[in-house]
């Protein structure tokens, strides 16, 4: 089994792990992240996921996430 | 570790979190892919509450993609019945059959899942690991915004606690203060108590909602009240609809009334026991 070292270790990669995963990237640590799926972006793929963040629609209404 | 595994979030189990968190019902969520749905208006997000289909809710979501969407089909364990079924009667015998009268179902985009709902983790934080994303609480509080939001705001708070020696709870001080104060910004009950809908007969939310003064509009932004700014139009409408309904329909008043002031244990009792948590189902 190989050893890994890391910072920052996110669990899924889901739309909440990868930003999480982006985020601490950009600010200089080192990113191990987790998927159990063949795919990333968990619940981004189901019912709830294409609402379309940043979609022609949303930014239509402006709708933005707030950091 | 941040622990982004979801809302049945194995992370949030092994930890103990769930020991003592107030559960409120496993949801099944079933969602086709739709193309073609005319909708009366321009809106993103369709919700709708189907009373003749035992408990169900469904709601239409727009997609990015133009002309698609997620027809979202959501209901409590056990109440769960045959969803083709439903779909048919939504699409060709409900009084939204005419906006399907060219939809089409890709059932090769079908996808599903099992929601436990629970209230929200108040403190996400243990042993090193920070739950972030709907492991701290159910999907549809969290919503897609939110999950981008708590992840990340999280490894924010972390990479600051990693450059400042602080690998602990007072590292990451900041975030859980400002997690404690979105939970803690409303009562989070709220809106499994707007949950009366789903008891309702179709006639009777015909009637109900048909008294509303206006839409209400559709959110997709989390945590910063526009989610209860919803709710309050909800309830501004309630407080002008129901001396109506009192007076006209007494009976569903009674019957709403009834809904609204039971305590949300005895109003989810029956899904909570049936839940999957709760299940003496032992897994091998």
């Amino acid at each position: 089994m190989n050893q890994l070292e890391t910072d920052i270790v996110v669990v899924a990669a889901g739309p909440a792990g990868l930003a999480a995963a982006i985020s601490a990237a950009e600010r200089g640590a080192s990113v191990i992240v987790f998927e159990k799926a063949a795919t990333t972006g968990g619940t981004g793929n189901m019912g709830m996921g294409p609402l379309g963040v940043e979609s022609r629609h949303t930014r239509a209404k402006n709708f933005r996430p707030t950091l | 570790v941040i622990a982004a595994d979801g809302v049945n979030s194995l992370a949030a189990n092994m930890l103990g979190f769930n020991k003592k968190r107030k559960f409120l019902a496993t949801v099944v969520d079933i969602t086709k892919r739709v193309s073609g749905i005319e909708l009366p208006a321009e809106d993103d997000h369709v919700h709708i509450m189907s009373g003749t289909t035992n408990n169900m809710v469904f709601c239409i979501c727009r997609r990015a993609v133009e002309n698609e969407f997620n027809l979202d089909l959501v209901s409590t364990y056990p109440h769960v019945g045959n969803w083709d079924k439903k779909t048919d009667y939504i699409m060709r015998e409900s009084r939204f059959a005419p906006w399907f009268k060219n939809a089409r179902i890709d059932e090769t985009k079908t996808t599903c899942c099992i929601l436990n709902v629970y209230e929200p983790i108040f403190k996400p934080y243990r042993d090193n690991v920070l739950l972030v994303g709907d492991a701290i609480w159910y999907s549809p509080a969290i919503g897609i915004p939110g999950a981008i939001t708590t992840g990340a705001k999280s490894a924010n708070a972390v990479t600051i606690a990693l450059n400042e020696g602080k690998v602990n709870e007072e590292g990451i001080a900041s975030y859980l203060e400002w997690w404690e104060k979105v939970t803690h910004q409303f009562d989070w009950t709220i809106p499994w108590r707007r949950a009366f809908l789903e008891t309702l007969t179709e006639e009777e939310i015909n009637y109900f909602l048909g008294r509303f003064p206006k839409t209400i509009p559709f959110l997709i932004q989390t945590f910063d009240l526009r989610m209860y700014s919803t709710i309050r139009d909800m309830d501004e409408g309630l407080a002008k609809v129901m001396p109506v309904v009192e007076k006209e329909r007494p009976e569903l008043f009674a019957k709403i009334k009834k809904f609204l002031s039971t305590p949300i244990d005895e109003i989810y009792a029956e899904t909570a026991k049936a839940g999957f948590p709760n299940r003496s189902v032992k897994v091998r």
